[in-house]
């Protein structure tokens, strides 16, 4: 998932960045349990100040959308239900399987299709 | 002149013949002239690197091996890491190069010095393997190079790549099949060297068969290494600026880790090949003619192997599969690769992200109607 900032836009970049991440979530693109990069290394790369990055992730732990576990830094929060919420993390914990095993997205898809139809 | 014999357990399988003092001398002369060559290209090339107009060449045929356009605020910043890089690998080679190949002509003179087979591929896998390393820390050097000249929009990314979008996942397959075949194999053939009935033959053509093992290991380590490193190298983005930067930020990245994997496969393979070569040093004492054989057999199976694997890797054209894989809006020349299942991935993944956009209003329209 890529986050895009125009300094010419006429919108704060923590704004930009908050509504783009919140987005992501919303959409699926970024899953439950996704981590989001370091407040640092985040600013580093889109040649902002730590602060305004660093208010981005406050404003959307405030929202829900992520939470911060100390040093080990900033996930994405699994959002609606306690149904929802175990099933975001079930496909997260696949997804990351799937990764450690080498196969492909498509396979991996073809496979989630199999099970619920068995 | 009498040619040196072969040092280690198949020396006593091997006839010494005599060769006219005037053919060995030409030899000699031969390879002294190919070695004044070859170093000579090196420094050429090294000279090379300091001329911005080559340089600027060199760039733009990068940007054709990796098929992705270079946007105008980027040719300064890539050409930095071009040159460090290039620059790395060709010291390494000359660091390396320069030593072996001397003691590769002092030895033609010198019956003493045991140069084999296995010591020979072995010179040449270090030879190899110092370009790949100079390369990576030349690259390291060159990487963050600030690129945002004349831009407003900056691009980063939030979730690491997997490994399999940097690299072509038959490339890293290759090379932990390679480490899965090299570990046992060498490991196989030095505790078999050491058994009873081989009067303990443990140096085959002037290589030892536990350092050979141990190189073997060091090669499987890395490869091993590569996924975490993967993550790592994404951390340290090499060029910072808009998507055009991000993209050859990851093709970048892409390349530090298949260097990685290349020295990796070039430890692991060529121990595995002169582990191949040294089967016959696991043989009892006095089969002389089974040793004689498998050396000749393995050799070549091994050679043919190892190139076989080469131009499996090279037809698939690894440069571009960063730009196939996640970023074909960049193509230098669209029509270059036919669509794989790689660029169907993320055109469903742009199909996935069109269709949200589509369904829902953008960011920027939905804050301006909310600040309304």
């Amino acid at each position: 998932m890529l986050v895009r900032v125009d300094a010419e836009a006429g919108v704060p970049p923590y704004e930009q960045i908050r509504v783009q991440v919140r987005d992501a979530v919303r959409s699926g693109e970024l899953a439950a349990g996704a981590k989001l990069p370091t407040v640092r290394r985040l600013a580093d790369d889109l040649g902002l100040a730590v602060n305004t990055v660093a208010r981005a992730y406050r404003e959307l732990e405030g929202d829900g959308v992520i939470e911060t576990r100390g040093r080990n830094g900033s996930f994405v929060r699994a959002q609606g239900d306690a149904t929802e919420r175990a099933a975001q993390e079930a496909a997260r914990s696949y997804a990351d399987t799937v990764r450690r095993l080498g196969v492909d997205a498509t396979a991996a898809r073809a496979y989630i299709d199999a099970a619920l139809r068995a | 002149m009498r040619v040196a014999p072969l040092a280690g357990p198949l020396a006593s399988n091997v006839i010494e013949v005599e060769i006219p003092s005037d053919v060995f001398f030409g030899g000699v002369v031969t390879f002294f002239v190919v070695v004044v060559a070859i170093l000579g290209a090196l420094m050429w090339q090294l000279a090379r690197t300091f001329s911005r107009r080559r340089m600027d060449d060199d760039l733009a045929r990068w940007a054709q091996r990796y098929n992705l356009v270079i946007a105008d605020e980027l040719v300064e910043p890539l050409n930095r890491y071009l040159t460090l890089r290039t620059r790395g690998g060709l010291i390494g080679l000359l660091v390396v190069a320069g030593p072996i190949m001397t003691a590769m002509l002092v030895s033609l003179s010198d019956s003493d010095t045991p140069f084999g087979v296995a010591t020979s591929i072995a010179m040449f896998g270090a030879i190899w393997t110092s370009s790949f390393v100079g390369s990576l820390i030349g690259g390291a050097f060159g990487r963050r190079a600030a690129a945002d000249a004349g831009r407003s929009t900056r691009t980063a990314r939030i979730t690491a790549l997997p490994l399999s979008s940097l690299v072509d996942p038959l490339e890293s397959r290759l090379a932990r099949l390679s480490a899965l075949v090299s570990v046992p194999l060498t490991v196989l053939v030095f505790a078999l060297s050491r058994a009873p009935w081989t009067n303990g033959r443990d140096v085959v053509g002037g290589m030892g068969l536990g350092p050979l093992a141990a190189l073997s290991v060091a090669g499987a380590v890395i490869t091993l290494a590569v996924p975490s490193f993967t993550a790592r190298a994404q951390r340290a983005r090499a060029l910072s600026g808009d998507d055009n930067a991000l993209a050859w930020s990851d093709a970048l990245t892409s390349r530090s880790i298949r260097d990685l994997l290349a020295i990796g496969f070039v430890l692991t393979g060529g121990s595995g090949l002169i582990g191949l070569v040294s089967i016959g040093a696991t043989f009892p004492a006095d089969w002389r003619t089974a040793s004689l054989v498998a050396l000749n057999a393995a050799a070549p199976l091994g050679i043919v192997l190892l190139v076989a694997v080469t131009v499996v890797i090279a037809v698939r054209s690894p440069e571009r599969h960063v730009q196939r894989t996640l970023w074909p809006q960049f193509a230098l020349n669209p029509n270059l690769d036919r669509p794989s299942r790689y660029s169907e991935v993320s055109a469903e993944a742009d199909a996935a992200g069109a269709s949200a956009t589509r369904d829902e209003p953008t960011a920027d329209a939905e804050h301006r109607r909310d600040a309304q």
